[in-house]
């Protein structure tokens, strides 16, 4: 058998929309439009250039609950592209496919080659000679080991395992298709192309176990390089293993330590540079950056009551950068001083737990309940989201008191 | 912290006056009500003002420096905190080390006042510790308005209940700006309004896959039915056609067979094109238009042929236009010329009538003889121009009698103002003093004058003011004289010995009383000795109150002796003042003197009577109107010597033109010089009336010898072309013959016009003629061209060619005739009319059925892989970003304001009990048990707020239901009962209270002092009053109630 080369990715979520970013003056919108759909657009083209044997997708195409058959047929026709250059397509479904009505109704060109979700089946890609394995889902939520139903290897050949799962478990992703990873070396495949998780990890590489992670970030939590892995083999081996970026825009967190710093504006300038760094990161793609600064500093009080100021100087200089999008700031700073409140706190019991859980019960007593349900994401910890905004209410309750009581301070002054 | 002692070495009008509140309950150690009591300008609010600067600095702008520098201000005090700590420190004015020990010779740290303040600012001590009526009030309305009495500040920050509260509605502010149930316009709810706006938009964009499968089919089906409603549409078409075939073919068939029924038999007609109807047409009408044309033409040349002989008759006149049109421009100069005559005749009679006249004034004939005498002896004057100047400036001069009778008037006019200011003069000079010696004089300058009277009025305000100011110190003296009498009058110092004595006599009687009881030693004896009136205990106890006594005496003798001294320094600083008040006087009278002296004398020296300052003005006045008489009178002398001198001149002038004799006066020679020029221009009017006659006369001769010539040469004319006018006159026959040669320019005219005409109507005809023939040549070849002998059958020949070509168009002719033979009863209009209901309704169908095809396709090809819903998605996303931000900010403020809100219920309820329990205590004591509760209940908003409650009723008032004296009383018992709260968890400061009980009567005020001296047992209290009834009742409670007096300014 002579080489040849694959592209493995999964997790496009095509047409699935940027999360949490909010909009303002100067923020580069253009650069969001559609940015799943490009970084697709991308992996195809990355396909025709590398002249790649075929495309393994390892699952969740689509997002769940989205309804609209344009993707579908935006996503058939650029299989179509791969079609005209000869290159074949298997495609293996994800829980989010599985939700969706998409897969069901779309008609994919003769070029592609789906797994049933039955039963794991066995496929030879003719050209090169590569048995392909692999299980779709044929629900959401499949909860049993797929990868212990999938055949061994066939001997002689470069087998590649396709599994969308999130193997014994990932933070932030849904516990479906378990398996270990002892299951999967045992079955003595050469590649696991694997789906699901949307950080990429290469998970053991003897034999490779890869997840390439998702195609395009699309919120804070997605943050730096998302593309696929290009594999090369050569007699049945695995020769490299490369992870291509495909995407349009990247996402950052700048943790800034402001330790130290006098002022605000020489917090900021830390900030500034973190900014310009990880735009350098970002390698000319447009960046959504949330900057946090973090540390004791004798700025804190003036960078919390000016919070938008600072905001908006921040926001100024990712303009300034160039479609640099800073999505927020957080501060998790902590002042010099040691009037810091204590004493307000002790005075007005604001850290009695029985003060604190009478307050919200009392307010998911009443109509914001609902507003927590409008402001929560799917899945979101509600509880979780109400006590982070109690924490942050109960320190603006605080910093009011200061503020009022530095006013009476100086008003007091002949 | 209490205050031991205050000094008020150098401040506001005190100098080294101190008071020492350092007495305090001996057996309990309560801190005492201290009841400071001063009269009205005793310097009470100064030393309330003392207490505060000497405790937290003097203000930038000091009021009491008026007596001592700036920085000469020296303030004392002793502190004593809680711990036992003692501060005794003296506070300067100045910037850098304002506090130094008690001797002033070492400086105390900056912040050495610290560990007895604990943080406290003057604000705060004024607005919780210093009270007056006023703030006792607004404090005491603040706890009010608080509902709860928790007057303390949460600890550390200083903030009160109410800036709590306000930090708590800013929060509530600005949740509910945020977002509100029902409101429309706030972030959240409009931002919930988009959201919604953009799902639905969403929804709409968003095609499932079920629905394309669906747009899908429906397109297919679409695409069925269309197919099926064609065929049917055209089936119907091409029957209609055919039916239409043979309604189009049937006329020609009809034709063709008629034309060859009329055409001869055996003629065969070739087929002929479609242009020989054309050409047919065309050549007959250009045969129906020649034939017209030349019959006209003929007409034409009759009608003119007639007026042509007779315009060509006669034209006598023709060769003698010129000569006749002479004639007439000379008759219409000759008429003119003859009308003027007229007028030239009347003007010549008038002239000579007018020369005639001249002629008899002047005494001559109007012979030239006569003329040239008068023109003789008139040339002189007539050439020289002198006389009639001469005459011309004398009667310009008018008449110099009426001008001498206007300068006596003026004369005598100013004679009446001389005499007037004369007497003006009089009353202002010293000595007699005439109005030219007077116009003379030079005043004196008038900014020395002002300068003079600005100082003399300079010395008498001052004067004024010193005797006011004098008359203010001997009322003054007076006062402070009887002062010190009644000071002086007071006294009653005890000996030098008298204290030790005493204590003396308390301590041995104390030793004795000790040895008595824990010994039992016999001791009766020696107390005997030292007190022989009363048994041991009561002498233990009397000689104690008697050592006290002594002490009290000589301190409040000392206090006596102050005021002695301050009075003492007063009266003397008054009549020092007094003294230099009379000086200043002195030197004013003298300087007022000095000034006066300098202002006669430079009237007097003039000669004139000083007048006030102030009235100098009106002399200069009459300066001015003496100098202007004068002048007057000056300038009327000088005018009626150049009238004089006028008239000289003229006289002169008219002597030398009439060379008449000297001795004449200027009126004769006026008149004589006016006579002899009238004269002179009488004979110039002569002269020129004679010439204007002699030139009329020669016009008319002229006039009447043109009209002569004229008849002459209009005869002779006449005689050779119309001797039929001989007998006219010959303006007549100009006229006529003027006539008669226009009418015969104007036949000869028209003949030439008629004979042009003639001419081209020939050419016309003869040019119609040609075109007939060449016309008709052309009919010939048609007939030859269409086969026919005749061009009489061009006509059928020719409709059977057409309806041979139409029907070849549609099928062969003859299998055509045989089509429509076939459908002869076939009703074809019927037939088709019939077709066109079924065929509109396959139309219709198609067209419906390619609608709906067209509609599928277009809604099946819309999904055709864009990004639209996927937009609308992230614009959703963004939406949705937007909203939990401000659904965060929301919940962020809400939830602060609960947590805050819930932090400040609770302190309120752990701090407004014991303070609504002080207060209670201090309103029963201070209402003597009429109200004996004081508690908080809410209103609807949920604010708490204070109720009384009588003893006697279950009601409870609120506070606006209580009277004024009712609400002060509740107003003391909630601020003592707030500081003693407070009090209980930090050092308690002295309570400064300034003349509070103001507005109470005699038993609330005694009330009011046994509640203070009761409270005064953890809380040193010092009361400032200037009531001496006040002073009375906390006299009679007494040290032993923890009451201590001192007086102020005495």
């Amino acid at each position: 058998m002579s080489g040849f080369r694959f592209l493995h990715a999964a997790d496009l979520h095509l047409d699935s929309p940027m999360r949490g970013l909010e909009r303002y003056d100067g923020a580069p919108l253009a650069s969001l439009a559609g940015a799943t759909r490009r970084a697709f657009e991308n992996l195809v083209q990355l396909a025709l250039d590398e002249r790649v044997a075929f495309v393994v997708i390892a699952g969740d195409v689509f997002d769940g609950d989205w309804r609209d058959f344009n993707t579908g047929l935006f996503f058939a026709a650029q299989l179509r592209r791969l079609g005209d250059a000869g290159i074949r397509v298997y495609l293996l479904a994800g829980n989010h496919d599985a939700a969706g009505q998409m897969t069901k109704s779309l008609e994919l060109p003769a070029n592609v080659i789906g797994f049933p979700t039955a039963r794991p089946q066995t496929v030879v890609d003719e050209p090169t000679g590569a048995v392909l394995h692999g299980q779709g889902f044929a629900t959401r939520a499949v909860e049993q080991d797929l990868a212990a139903q999938y055949p061994l290897a066939r001997p002689g050949a470069f087998n590649i395992a396709v599994l969308h799962t999130a193997l014994e478990g990932r933070a932030g992703h849904d516990p479906y298709a378990p398996c270990s990873l002892a299951t999967l070396l045992a079955k003595g495949h050469q590649y696991w192309a694997l789906g699901h998780v949307h950080a990429r990890e290469v998970v053991a590489e003897s034999p490779w176990v890869v997840f390439p992670g998702n195609l395009q970030g699309r919120h804070l939590r997605e943050t730096g390089s998302k593309g696929a892995t290009l594999v090369e083999v050569v007699d049945c081996a695995v020769v490299t293993v490369e992870h291509r970026a495909c995407d349009v825009l990247r996402f950052a967190l700048a943790t800034v330590a402001v330790d130290g710093t006098r002022t605000k504006e020489a917090a900021l300038d830390r900030a500034r540079l973190a900014l310009a760094r990880a735009r350098d990161d970002a390698a000319g793609r447009p960046l959504v950056a949330r900057v946090e600064l973090s540390g004791r500093c004798d700025a804190d009080a003036l960078l919390r009551r000016d919070r938008d100021a600072a905001l908006a100087a921040l926001r100024d200089h990712g303009n300034a950068l160039g479609e640099v999008w800073v999505e927020g700031l957080r501060l998790t700073t902590a002042p010099h001083s040691t009037h810091d409140g204590k004493d307000l706190v002790e005075a007005l019991a604001l850290d009695d737990p029985a003060l604190r859980e009478a307050v919200l019960a009392e307010l998911l007593d009443g109509d914001a309940a609902t507003l927590l349900e409008l402001a929560a994401e799917p899945g979101e910890d509600r509880e979780g989201l109400l006590r982070g905004l109690l924490d942050e209410a109960r320190d603006l309750a605080v910093r009011r008191l200061l503020d009022a009581a530095a006013n009476r301070g100086r008003g007091a002054r002949p | 912290m209490r205050i031991d002692r205050l000094e008020l070495r150098r401040f506001g009008r005190f100098t080294d006056v101190t008071i020492d509140l350092a007495q305090r309950v001996t057996a309990s150690g309560a801190e005492g009500l201290h009841v400071v009591y001063g009269p009205n300008e005793a310097g009470k609010s100064t030393a309330l003002r003392a207490l505060g600067d000497v405790l937290f600095d003097y203000p930038v702008r000091s009021t009491d420096d008026f007596l001592h520098e700036k920085s000469e201000l020296r303030l004392g005090a002793t502190l004593r905190a809680r711990d036992g700590r003692v501060l005794s420190f003296v506070r300067r004015k100045a910037n850098k080390q304002p506090l130094w020990d008690a001797s002033e010779s070492t400086p105390l740290a900056g912040d050495a006042l610290t560990p007895f303040l604990h943080g406290l600012d003057r604000d705060e001590f004024e607005r919780v510790f210093g009270l007056d009526h006023v703030r006792l009030r607004s404090a005491a309305d603040a706890l009010l308005e608080q509902g709860d009495g928790a007057t303390a500040a949460i600890v550390g920050s200083g903030l009160g209940i109410p800036e709590l509260r306000s930090v708590l509605d800013g929060l509530r502010s600005e949740a509910d700006a945020t977002w509100s149930p029902r409101a429309r316009n706030r972030p959240v709810n409009e931002q919930q309004k988009r959201l919604a706006a953009t799902e639905k938009e969403l929804r709409e964009l968003a095609v499932p896959g079920t629905r394309w499968q669906s747009l899908r089919e429906t397109m297919r089906d679409a695409e069925r039915r269309l197919a099926e409603a064609r065929d049917g549409e055209a089936a119907l078409v091409a029957r209609r056609e055919a039916l239409a075939r043979i309604a189009r073919v049937r006329d020609a068939v009809t034709t063709r067979r008629i034309a060859r029924e009329q055409l001869p038999s055996g003629i065969v007609i070739p087929p002929l094109d479609e242009s020989f109807t054309t050409r047919r047409a065309a050549l007959d009408r250009r045969l129906a238009e020649l034939s017209g044309a030349s019959a006209s033409a003929r007409l034409r040349l009759d009608d003119l042929r007639e007026p042509l002989v007779e315009a060509t008759r006669s034209g006598d006149l023709l060769p003698f236009a010129r000569e006749i049109a002479a004639l007439g421009d000379d008759d219409a100069t000759t008429r003119k010329a003859l009308a003027d005559l007229v007028e030239l005749e009347q003007e010549l009679a008038r002239r000579r009538v007018e020369r005639d006249r001249l002629a008899a004034a002047l005494g001559i004939g109007v012979d030239e003889a006569s003329l040239a005498a008068l023109r003789a002896s008139l040339r002189r004057h007539a050439e020289d121009p002198s006389l009639a100047r001469a005459v011309k400036d004398a009667q310009k001069l008018g008449d110099p009698a009426l001008d001498a009778l206007d300068r006596e008037q003026a004369r005598a006019e100013l004679a009446r103002e001389r005499r007037t200011l004369t007497e003006r003069l009089a009353s202002r000079s010293a000595a007699a003093l005439g109005l030219e010696a007077f116009d003379a004089l030079v005043l004196p300058d008038q900014d020395f004058l002002d300068g003079l009277r600005q100082q003399l009025a300079r010395c008498d305000d001052e004067l004024r003011q010193l005797e006011r100011r004098r008359l203010e110190l001997e009322v003054a003296e007076t006062r402070l004289l009887a002062e010190l009498e009644s000071i002086r009058s007071e006294g009653r110092l005890p000996s030098d010995g008298a204290l030790p004595e005493a204590r003396r006599v308390r301590d041995e009687l104390w030793h004795l009383a000790r040895r008595a009881w824990l010994h039992g030693d016999e001791v009766a004896g020696s107390a005997a000795a030292l007190d022989g009136e009363r048994a041991l205990p009561d002498a233990v106890e009397h000689a104690m109150r008697r050592a006290d006594q002594v002490v009290d005496t000589l301190r409040a003798e000392a206090e006596r002796l102050a005021a002695l001294a301050a009075s003492t320094r007063e009266l003397e600083d008054c009549r020092h003042e007094q003294r230099l008040t009379r000086e200043r006087a002195a030197a004013l009278s003298a300087e007022r003197k000095a000034r006066a002296d300098a202002w006669d004398a430079a009237w007097r020296e003039l000669g004139l009577v000083p007048p006030a300052p102030g009235r100098e003005r009106e002399l200069r006045t009459v300066k001015d109107e003496v100098s202007g008489l004068l002048a007057r009178e000056r300038a009327l002398e000088r005018e009626h010597e150049k009238s004089r001198a006028r008239i000289e001149t003229a006289r002169s002038a008219l002597l030398r033109a009439l060379d008449a004799e000297p001795s004449l006066g200027f009126s004769a020679l006026l008149e004589l010089a006016e006579a002899e020029l009238a004269r002179v221009q009488g004979g110039e009017k002569l002269r020129a009336e004679h010439e204007a006659c002699a030139g009329l006369a020669q016009r008319i001769d002229a006039i009447r010898r043109d009209a002569a010539d004229f008849a002459a040469r209009t005869h002779a004319l006449a005689a050779r072309v119309a001797p039929d006018l001989l007998e006219r006159r010959p303006t007549v026959v100009c006229a006529e013959l003027t006539r008669r040669l226009v009418e015969q320019q104007r036949a000869e005219a028209q003949r030439a016009t008629l004979d042009e005409q003639l001419k081209k109507q020939l050419a016309d005809l003869r040019e119609f003629e040609g075109q007939l023939a060449a016309a008709t040549q052309q009919q010939a070849a048609l007939c030859r061209e269409a086969g026919v002998a005749d061009a009489s059958l061009l006509g059928q020949a020719e409709s059977l060619a057409r309806a041979e070509r139409e029907l070849r168009r549609e099928g062969p002719p003859d299998e055509l005739e045989r089509l429509v033979d076939g459908h002869a009863s076939l009703d074809l209009a019927a037939a088709l009319v019939a077709l066109e209901e079924p065929l509109r309704e396959a139309r219709a169908k198609v067209e419906s059925c390619t609608a709906a095809w067209l509609e599928g396709r277009r809604e099946f090809e819309a999904v055709d892989g864009t990004s639209r819903a996927a937009r609308k998605a992230e614009e959703r996303a963004a939406l949705r970003a937007e909203l939990r931000l401000s659904i965060e900010r929301y919940l962020c403020s809400a939830l602060a304001a609960r947590l805050l809100g819930a932090g400040l219920e609770r302190y309120r309820e752990l701090h407004a009990a014991p303070v609504l329990a002080f207060a209670s205590r201090h309103l029963a004591g201070l209402t003597r048990g009429r109200f004996t509760t004081v508690t908080t209940d809410l209103d609807d908003a949920g604010r708490a707020f204070v109720r009384v409650r009588a003893a006697a009723e279950r009601r409870a008032l609120t506070a606006e239901q209580l009277s004024d004296g009712t609400r002060d009383q509740l107003c003391l018992a909630l601020v003592l009962g707030s500081l003693e709260h407070r009090s209980r968890h930090t050092e308690a400061m002295p309570l400064v209270l300034d003349d509070v009980l103001v507005h109470f009567d005699d038993e609330r005020s005694l009330a009011a002092l046994e509640v203070l001296a009761e409270f005064s047992a953890s809380t040193q209290v010092l009361l400032f009053t200037h009531h001496g009834r006040i002073r009375e009742q906390a006299a009679a409670l007494g040290a032993a109630r923890g009451v201590f007096i001192h007086h102020l300014g005495t």
